[in-house]
């Protein structure tokens, strides 16, 4: 106690003099101030959503990113072009499983809807060969424009982190939707049909 | 006009300054496409990895993004222009270092205001102690040792041992 006394003496004096209300004031206005930055923390960290991470696709609602190149047949795929119509944009590998079990439904909804010329298909293999996807298609079948030489750089403008992921665009160009995983006909028409009804109701 | 004490706080705080400055201006070595494409792919988190960087991480996308950023920069990209397109594709959960602006902005800002704010409140109770701390005798300190060595010089004609260091003085 005798030992103590010098050094809490000036400080208890100090606080007598010059706070009447006692020690305690600037200890009770720290813990105030701590008190609501804790709470503030915890009400940020509550209300966002950082769990969602990638799920979220920015481009939802903005313009496709370009797409335009070369198909396996030859031909020139132009997005652009495809302007007044539906456009299923799928990224693939020809070695990943759920891509293999969504092709029948991607041909089946190409069967279906590109003739009309209402909606119409195209394939962007994710870092995989010409050889492979070629092959691939000769053996599932599907007749659509089919991007398969230098195609990262469209693979990361729609932001693709795994394949199987399919992206619809609306005929004015915008991108409306992004399916994570494989996809089936029903997905995609449903979309459509959402979509479609929500823009005459308004 | 300044006391030494001032002089010398302003003579560090002006090194410190300067220092500061100097250090923000200097531009480094000369940076290679390669280094650009290396610290920009440190920068960018892996989409399907936990807590990978695109640099670290040995997944397709991680590679496919390492190939875009390289063509990127050779095409002659800022490093502004090619965080925002990954930004604008991946979303913002992509870019690895905190942004400047909202929220996240705190982390940038909070430190320094703590900082500020903790030296001002030790500089106001350093000062509140030094005043309540009279270094001057008051007239009762004067009285008590007056007093007291009164005392001690009467009792100085028993030859006491123990005040006769004082008893010389």
């Amino acid at each position: 106690m005798a030992a103590s006394q010098p050094t809490d003496s000036p400080d208890a004096s100090a606080v007598e003099v010059e706070l009447p209300t006692g020690p305690s004031r600037p200890a009770f206005f720290m813990a105030v101030a701590a008190g609501i930055i804790l709470v503030v923390f915890i009400a940020i960290l509550a209300t966002s959503d950082g769990e969602a991470g990638f799920a979220r696709s920015p481009l939802i609602s903005k313009p496709a990113p370009l797409i335009l190149g070369d198909s396996i047949d030859g031909s020139t795929f132009d997005l652009d072009a495809e302007r007044g119509r539906w456009v299923v944009v799928n990224f693939f590998s020809t070695t990943c499983v759920p891509c293999i079990e969504e092709h029948p439904e991607l041909v089946a909804f190409d069967e279906e809807y590109s003739a009309s010329g209402d909606a119409s298909v195209v394939s962007i293999a994710f870092s995989d060969t010409s050889t492979n996807v070629r092959d691939f298609f000769a053996t599932n079948g599907g007749d659509w424009a089919v991007l398969a030489e230098d195609t990262g750089r469209y693979a990361i403008s729609y932001g693709v982190a795994a394949v199987p992921e399919t992206y619809l665009v609306a005929p004015s160009g915008i991108v409306t939707s992004k399916f994570i995983g494989g996809v089936t006909k029903v997905d995609i028409e449903s979309e459509i049909a959402r979509l479609t009804g929500s823009a005459a109701a308004s | 006009m300044f006391s030494r004490k001032t002089v010398i706080w302003l003579c560090l705080l002006a090194a410190a300054l300067s220092a500061l400055v100097v250090s923000t201006q200097l531009e480094g070595p000369p940076r290679t496409n390669e280094d650009r494409v290396r610290s920009l792919s440190e920068d960018f988190a892996c989409p399907t990895c936990d807590g990978q960087s695109v640099a670290e991480s040995n997944a397709v996308v991680a590679q496919e993004i390492r190939r875009e950023i390289r063509r990127q920069v050779d095409d002659g990209r800022t490093d502004e222009q090619i965080t925002d397109a990954l930004v604008a594709s991946y979303n913002e959960s992509i870019d690895l270092r905190p942004r400047s602006g909202g929220v996240v902005g705190l982390v940038w800002t909070l430190p320094v205001i703590v900082m500020v704010f903790g030296f001002a409140a030790l500089w106001s109770v350093f000062r509140r102690w030094r005043a309540a701390d009279p270094r001057s005798a008051t007239d009762a300190d004067v009285e008590l040792v007056a007093a007291l060595r009164q005392e001690r010089a009467s009792g100085l004609s028993d030859a006491s041992d123990e005040w006769s260091e004082d008893a010389g003085r």
